[in-house]
């Protein structure tokens, strides 16, 4: 693959990456944040 | 595709057996996945900060990641074996589990970037000649990947 075909795979992967892992890891903080707050109110 | 028959297979197999019934060859094949873990996290931040140009200035990019990729694939090799045993401990506790399936699911994505995008990139081609943004992406994306694994990993045991 050349080098321009590479660079745009990286652009498309990196962002989907990126923002798929932070909708992810925000779900995971509010279920812990909603589990605390049901055992501590 | 449905993997339960893998599941129940790897469940009733001599992997799972050895790994019920002798807890310490669970344990060291453990520790080996934890070192591996250790060694794959280390070769991603070595490489990545370096592309970042946060450490190693004075060294070459393209060296360091050259120099890092022979141990990312050996690290790699380790913890997908070793992981396979010590699922086969807990194979049908982990299919039901959705953040296994969020760790195989990083696993999979960190293992097509690594080897169709990050490494024909950054080993063929002199990366100064590569756009700087699709190398801090990279270098974003890789950590982030590999975190995502690990954390979820671990968060397997609190699910």
């Amino acid at each position: 693959m050349s080098k321009n075909v590479l660079e745009k795979a990286a652009f498309v992967f990196a962002t989907v990456v990126i923002v798929s892992a932070v909708w992810f890891w925000s779900l995971q903080i509010e279920s812990v944040l909603d589990l605390l707050e049901m055992a501590y109110g | 595709m449905d993997l339960l028959p893998f599941f129940e297979w790897l469940d009733t197999s001599i992997l799972a057996d050895i790994a019920k019934a002798y807890g310490g060859v669970f344990v060291v094949v453990q520790t080996f996945h934890l070192l591996a873990l250790s060694l794959l996290g280390g070769t991603v931040l070595v490489g990545d900060l370096r592309l970042l140009g946060v450490v190693m200035k004075d060294v070459p990019s393209q060296v360091v990641i050259q120099n890092t990729q022979k141990w990312f694939s050996v690290a790699l090799v380790i913890l997908i074996l070793s992981g396979l045993f010590q699922a086969a401990a807990v194979a049908m506790k982990l299919y039901y589990n959705e953040m296994f399936w969020a760790k195989m699911t990083g696993l999979a994505a960190g293992i097509v970037f690594v080897y169709a995008i990050r490494r024909p990139l950054l080993l063929r081609f002199d990366h100064d000649t590569i756009n700087p943004w699709a190398l801090r992406l990279i270098a974003v994306s890789s950590m982030t990947i590999w975190f995502t694994v690990a954390a979820s990993g671990r968060w397997i045991g609190f699910s």
